[in-house]
Parts: C-alpha cells; structure tokens; sequence
C-alpha cells in the first residue's frame, strides 16, 4: 500500500515521489496540493478504509467507522527546518457523516472560514465540506507553519466541488441556551456514550439505520447554572421507536410517570417521550417543567418540520 | 432498585451501586456524590511528584541534566535513601536482566534523555549494558524483554481514546499478543495484563513523565499541542496504579481550568479503579495515596 510510485514535478521545480495509488483514490489524491509554503510530500501517500484504519490511526478509527467512514488519504508534508503536516482526508460517504465525524469533538475554537464548516486551534485544522472530513494537522504552530496548514485547507477545500446538507433533524433542537460547542450527532451506543453516558447495554436500541442528535443546553442566565441534555433520536420505522422506548422506559427509567419522566438519583430529572418514529430524551433537567418545555419545543419543530415538507410536496 | 440486567447504566453509578465512575474520578463529586471513606485497614500507598521549572529548554524540549536530577530526587524521596546509587542498587540487582518499557508514540514519546538517564542508573547500580533494553513496540521479541527479571515502566501521561488515559498501567499492553483484546469495555481489565507471565512481579518502578502531558485529544490523530502544558514534572512510585490515579487527578485539574466546566473524558478512564477494586494491583482512591510534592511548585494543581 505504500510503495513507492511515479515521480512527479510540482511547478516549484521539487521533485517528489507520492505512491501509486489504487484507482478508486485517485479523486482524494488530487485534492491534497503537491507543494504548499515550501511544504511537499514527505513520503508516499497511505490510504486507508474502513478495514485497514486502525493501522494508521489506532483506536481512533472507532469513531469514522462508526460513521460509515469510506476511503481515506493520507499526506505527510515536510520542509526543512519546519514540522511535519499531515493531512489526512477522509471520505465519509455522506455530508451527514462528515458533520457527524467533525462534530464528534467538542468544537470550541474559532472558525477558518474553510468548508461548511471549520475550526483552527494552534496549528490544527479541522473543517467538513461535502462528503468530506479534512484534518490538517502540524505538530506545533509557527508563522510559517499556520500559513501553510491554513493553504493546505483552503486548497483541499476548493478540490471539494460540492458542499451537501448538515443532518436534518437539527432542526428539531431549539436554540435558545443551546450550547454551540456540544452539537453531536450519531447512529450508535458507542457514540451517544461518548457523549453522554447512558448505559452499558444498547437500551435505545441503536444501531446503523438509527440517527440521533444531542446537545446541551443552559437556559439559567448564570454562567455556571445547571446543563442538561437534549437527545432526538429517528428511527427507520414507528414500530422500532416504540420498542426501543418501551425497553428504555423499562430499563432506564422504571419509575417513570405517566409522561415518561423520573427524578434521578443526583436530585435531577430525566424524559422521554416519542413523536411517530422520533425519541425526544431530556437528561439531568433541573425540573420536570423544563422537560416538558423542552420536548414540547422539539415536537413542535417536528411538525412544522412535517408541514413544510407536506407543502413541498404539494407544490411539486 | 437494583442494577438492570446485562449491564450498568448512568442511574447505577448515580446510586453508588457501581464501583467505578462515570467520567473520572471528578466527575461523581461534581454530581453530589461523595465517595465512602475507606476503612482503616484499606491499603495506602506512596507516589513521588517532582517538578522543576526548568526541566524544559527554552524551545520546550526536555533538559537531559536537569531531569536526571529529577529522576535522583524522586527516586531517593520514593525509597528513603540519601543517595541516588543506594535507592537504585534497592531497585535492581546487578543479577537482574531489566526491560525499560517505554512509549514511543510520535506526538508526545517518552524523552530519550529520561530513558538513557534510567539506562545509566541501573547500570549503575551493577547491571552491565548487554542485559538493558529499552523497547516499546518490540518487547515480545526482544530477547532482554523475554528474558526480563526486573521492568522499569516509563511513559507520558495523556488522554487516550479507547482507555481515556494512557498512563503506567496502559503502558504494558503490547506484553499481550493480542493487545485489542484489553480494549473492551474502556479498557476496564488492563490491569489484567499485570498478571501475565512477562510481567508479573517484575516491574520495579513506574514513572509517569509529566512534563508535557496531553489533557485533552481531538481528531483523528487524538493530538493537539494545544491541548498540552509546561507542568514540566514526573510521578515516581512502585505502584502503577496510585501513579496513574495522581497523574489523572492532575489531568482533571487541568481541563476543569481550561474548559472552565467539569468536562468528562470521552471515555471515562475507569481502567485505574477498576485495577485496583477487581485485580488488586495497587491503590486508586486518592485518599489512601501520600503525594510527596518535590521541587517546583507553582501551577501544581493537587
């Protein structure tokens, strides 16, 4: 996989030898730039899939495959005198995926300005476009080294013809007091407990075809007043969102009332309630009326969701 | 209400019935929860933490001299001895065959001048140069590994995304031939790694380099600088898991700092409890762990 390939001239005259890759990568190799800020290749590409992963990236690859993660490139750049940079561009498959794979860490650094969307924190880029998640990573920040972790992006960006839609269901989320930095999104168990630890056991019945999105929120204008959680989970039929919230209920929340809420051991409350093939969860709420509050605000969204779509459909 | 069958969930651990947290040792007393006092005859253990400020170069890199004195330091505090040579010649015999255990990981590897200052010790204290090895990813063809009476473990300490910190007692996964075996489950069991036959009994110090440590990890490389400080110190103590218990705490001091919120590991790293309340391996409750504190103290945050 990493032999050695054709040697290529960038227009700077540098002579560079990248490998030869397998067909089905070519796209993914022209859009990373054989030449950025005096940067060039410093061996010959990796590419990965969902398979092979973990031989590049370890335990990391647990997350991107658990986002349907497709093909993957990987550059080392070199210059002399200067740090590494990899960049590493991972095809998810979906534009739902590669903002899933993006938002799967806390985002809370200033935007490049690249992709849909993007964050830089000290020499680390990180931005979604279409299909795609690009990492473009340097070992420590220089002037020189920002300028070319911020080129590569651009470039690899600009490569990215097409941009494509963020999931749909965050537009169920309200946004007031939603924390911006905590927006996730995701199919599986292993991924909603990274997030928010639920349960050992695949009590919501996740899986592949489930998609779900959590974020937090604070509505208290203290800015140490209480978070809790807001998950909207679909699912691909009526009847498994019924089956999974029956078993959650019996499971999680035993003591529910009758509108599915419980107070928790910590004094907080947690909710949940289902709308057709959608679960709406509330967790460490500080009371039962901001549970109701807040799963009355999403499955309004919901419907007005339906209506609009309803109208579409009619004019089409 | 007791624990759900085939499995714990978060209400398990909210109702203590649960012997390890969700998210770090910080994270139940931040929820309310106070931890049970342990009984008096609970076993206690004793970790060195030696700081220097200048234990960094000015480019950041780590000073060879300077953390050779920590590595003296520490080591004398550990044993009670005071001289460097005599706490040695108590850890290693000149008969002994000693693996050093190192990391070797490329965004934050344990630093060379720590492993030949630990190689200098040991031969030191009588082992001749042809019986040390220092290894990471080849320790189970190295023939000095295979044949090792005695084991130095030494590693940086950071945030891990399949064992929420890879600290002392992470450090021996690749003694397993089958190392993915240990990641289940958060990695909950590695201390059971402490049981194979390579390892068993062997290791004679655990430090944990702390001088840059990771505190948080994002993307596909889990690797910021960013993410990184100066805290330019090392834990020193024959047991892995108060070692590991004392550098988590730190590591929860620092991102409660940062984020300026409790902000729970991505996995909760609850290998260390579990290490020491199912395999027994050494003490994980802070409150049975002397920290002694050397050297630099500014920014020491326990």
């Amino acid at each position: 996989m990493l032999a050695l390939g054709p040697v290529l001239a960038t227009a700077a005259g540098v002579v560079v030898m990248l490998s030869a890759e397998p067909a089905d990568y070519s796209d993914l190799v022209t859009m990373a730039p054989t030449e950025v800020e005096g940067w060039t290749p410093k061996q010959p590409d990796g590419f990965y899939d969902g398979s092979n992963l973990f031989d590049y990236i370890n335990g990391g690859a647990e997350v991107y495959r658990s986002f349907n993660v497709q093909r993957v490139l990987a550059r080392q750049y070199a210059k002399p005198g200067e740090e590494d940079i990899l960049a590493d561009i991972f095809d998810m498959g979906s534009s739902q995926d590669a903002f899933g794979v993006y938002h799967h860490d806390m985002r809370e650094g200033d935007s490049a300005g690249i992709g849909q969307e993007s964050e830089y924190i000290r020499g680390v880029l990180s931005f979604w476009k279409g299909r795609h998640f690009v990492s473009v990573l340097s070992m420590d920040e220089t002037a020189d080294s920002k300028r070319a972790v911020l080129a590569l992006g651009r470039a690899i960006a600009q490569a990215i013809r097409e941009e494509g839609p963020a999931p749909d269901l965050l537009r169920l989320l309200p946004p007031k007091g939603r924390l911006p930095q905590h927006l996730y999104y995701f199919h599986d168990q292993f991924c909603l407990n990274a997030h928010y630890y639920v349960a050992d056991e695949n009590l919501l019945e996740l899986g592949p075809d489930t998609e779900g999105v959590l974020a937090r929120y604070r509505r208290a204008k203290a800015k140490d007043g209480p978070q809790w959680v807001l998950a909207v989970i679909r699912y691909p039929s009526v009847a498994k969102a019924k089956k999974a919230l029956a078993g959650f209920l019996k499971r999680y929340l035993p003591d529910a009332d009758a509108e599915g809420m419980a107070q928790t051991e910590d004094g907080k409350w947690a909710g949940v309630r289902r709308d057709g093939a959608v679960i709406v969860g509330v967790f460490d709420a500080p009371s039962q009326a901001e549970i109701q509050r807040m799963v009355e605000e999403v499955v309004q969204a919901k419907l007005c969701s339906e209506k609009k779509k309803e109208c579409k459909d009619e004019q089409d | 209400m007791s624990k759900t069958d085939g499995g714990l969930t978060r209400r398990d651990f909210l109702r203590g019935t649960a012997c390890v947290t969700i998210a770090g040792t910080a994270a139940l007393p931040a929820r309310g929860q106070e931890p049970a006092a342990a009984p008096a005859s609970a076993p206690t253990a004793k970790v060195v933490l030696v700081r220097d400020a200048n234990a960094l170069d000015a480019a950041g890199k780590p000073n060879g001299p300077v953390i050779e004195q920590m590595l003296d330091r520490a080591v004398c505090e550990l044993l009670g001895e005071q001289d460097a040579g005599a706490a040695w010649k108590r850890l290693v015999k000149p008969d002994d065959t000693v693996g050093v255990k190192t990391n070797a990981w490329r965004f934050l590897p344990t630093p060379e001048a720590l492993e030949q200052a630990i190689k200098r010790r040991v031969m030191d204290a009588g082992v001749p140069e042809n019986r040390i090895a220092i290894d990471d990813s080849k320790i189970r063809s190295n023939p000095i590994f295979q044949q090792a009476t005695a084991l130095i473990n030494v590693r940086p300490m950071r945030t891990h995304h399949w064992a929420g910190v890879g600290s002392c007692l992470k450090n021996y996964i690749l003694f397993s031939d089958k190392p993915w075996s240990w990641h289940e489950d958060s990695c909950a069991n590695l201390a059971g790694i402490w049981e194979l036959p390579a390892v068993k009994g062997k290791t004679r110090l655990n430090v944990l380099v702390m001088l840059t440590p990771l505190f948080h990890g994002k993307g596909p490389h889990h690797f910021q600088k960013e993410y990184t400080w100066e805290y330019k110190g090392m834990i020193l103590g024959t047991d892995p898991v108060a070692v590991d218990a004392t550098g988590l705490r730190i590591l929860e001091a620092k991102r409660l700092e940062y984020f300026n919120e409790v902000q729970s590991f991505v996995i909760p790293p609850k290998h260390i409890r579990v290490a020491e309340e199912k395999f027994h391996l050494g003490v994980a409750d802070p409150s049975r762990i002397d920290v002694k504190k050397l050297g630099w103290q500014d920014d020491v945050l326990i």
